[in-house]
């Protein structure tokens, strides 16, 4: 299967693709193509011009700092598995990237590609939800800071213009490492039908000082289950509590039927699998 | 728009190769369609197959969702470049001695995902063996041979001295 014909251009710099995104008809950005490709051979997206942005070195930054992990839009799948530093700090994110396609995907894939398609059943869709993601894009006004509660519009439609690059994504250091990422996976395509990230931070008495859930796949959109923090926010977790914070978490979300997933079981399937993300970042 | 070409430069098996291809070009096709590296199959040509696998500057990827342009100044490795002087890669001789193909038809981009799992990580268990194997469908073998084979090539290449792929790409470095 062959793409349709496009003009293609390689940035060396921000500025440069920024102007590239101004000057050039339909143009859209190519990052790691593992997305964008397979949706142009199947001819659903038929760019004008491809810029390229592989080759821009400030888009490839990957830092762990001590309040935060800043992840250059260019920075692919495999890096982040190999980055121990982040395995330590936010174990939620390799946890998630691990489970993402398969390896030759994970050797191409960006994360900042993913965040800009806005994939409703993106693994790290969940990942920037539970841990306050925020996206920095340049455009033509300047520098643009995105709260991950305000990325995800609509299914593909992030909250990125046309105009503009994602340049980086900064997610803060704020959680112990009581981190779970679990994933109920469409038995063909691999894609979540439920993937919760969960982020627990234990008082020193054992009860919960804080919670943070969200949800891919399951619901229209991905969605942070704000019912569950109000659940569990000072309370000593149980098996019995876990379940109730499942359900008001779930409850968060909108479903829609789906084929042979139906909106109920889409639910259900969210609280099955937050509870037991719970019981997992819990026991961690 | 069609007419439009694009110059590039890459080592292919350790040969550096000039040319220039319509963007739209992806590195399957032009592997075998310009220059008849045919040993590079494309199986589903969307992403989930893996037979088209090739090395990317030491990493397997998808050569059916890369376009020939984003090669541009990278190694190339197929399975062509594998075998080195006359002597097959650790690789080949384990899939030839584990029987680790039936049909045959997905065994190259089999062989370079094992050539880079081998490198990559050369006392892979039989489970992380097994996760990487996510990333290539076989209708034949139910796998379990190809599991033996690539147990078998990080046997060979831990015996051998020279690491295959070092000697395929005319050295390393990502």
């Amino acid at each position: 299967m062959i793409p349709s014909a496009f003009r293609y251009r390689r940035a060396q710099t921000v500025a440069e693709a920024l102007d590239l995104l101004r000057q050039e008809p339909e143009a859209k950005l190519l990052a790691g193509g593992q997305s964008l490709l397979p949706l142009m051979k199947l001819r659903l997206a038929r760019p004008g011009t491809l810029v390229d942005i592989s080759r821009i070195d400030e888009l490839r930054r990957f830092e762990v700092r001590p309040d935060r992990v800043v992840i250059g839009a260019m920075v692919r799948y495999h890096q982040v598995l190999a980055n121990a530093e982040l395995r330590a700090r936010l174990p939620l994110l390799p946890q998630a990237v691990a489970v993402i396609a398969d390896p030759q995907v994970r050797h191409r894939g960006t994360v900042g590609g993913s965040a800009a398609h806005a994939d409703p059943a993106s693994d790290l869709a969940a990942v920037f939800l539970a841990a306050d993601a925020e996206f920095v894009l340049q455009g033509p006004q300047g520098e643009r800071r995105v709260q991950a509660r305000d990325w995800f519009l609509g299914p593909m439609m992030s909250n990125l213009q046309p105009d503009e690059l994602l340049c980086r994504i900064e997610i803060p250091l704020a959680w112990p490492p009581h981190q779970a990422y679990l994933k109920f996976p469409h038995p063909a395509s691999g894609y979540a039908l439920a993937g919760v990230a969960a982020l627990v931070s234990r008082a020193p008495d054992g009860s919960v000082e804080d919670v943070k859930v969200a949800v891919t796949g399951a619901g229209q959109l991905p969605f942070a289950a704000q019912g569950v923090t109000a659940a569990l926010k000072g309370q000593t977790l149980s098996r019995q509590l876990m379940r109730e914070a499942a359900e008001r978490g779930a409850a968060d979300g909108t479903y829609a039927d789906d084929g042979p997933y139906s909106a109920a079981y889409r639910q259900n399937l969210a609280r099955v699998m937050i509870e037991r993300a719970l019981a997992k970042a819990s026991e961690s | 728009m069609a007419d439009e070409r694009v110059a590039l430069q890459l080592v292919i098996n350790g040969r550096l190769v000039r040319g220039d291809v319509e963007p739209r070009t992806l590195l399957a096709y032009y592997l075998r369609d310009e220059l008849g590296l045919t040993g590079t199959h494309v199986g589903c040509d969307t992403s989930q197959c893996g037979a088209c696998t090739v090395l990317l500057d030491g990493l397997a990827v998808k050569s059916c969702t890369v376009l020939a342009v984003q090669a541009d100044g990278c190694r190339v490795t197929t399975v062509e470049g594998l075998a080195s002087g006359g002597h097959l890669h650790p690789v080949q001789r384990a899939f030839q001695e584990e029987h680790g193909l039936q049909c045959g038809f997905c065994t190259p981009g089999a062989m370079m995902l094992a050539a880079w799992l081998v490198e990559q990580e050369p006392h892979a268990d039989e489970r992380a063996i097994r996760e990487a194997l996510d990333g290539l469908i076989c209708r034949c073998t139910g796998y379990e041979n190809i599991v033996r084979a690539i147990q078998r090539a990080q046997a060979l290449s831990e015996a051998s001295e020279e690491p295959g792929l070092q000697r395929a790409e005319g050295g390393r470095g990502r």
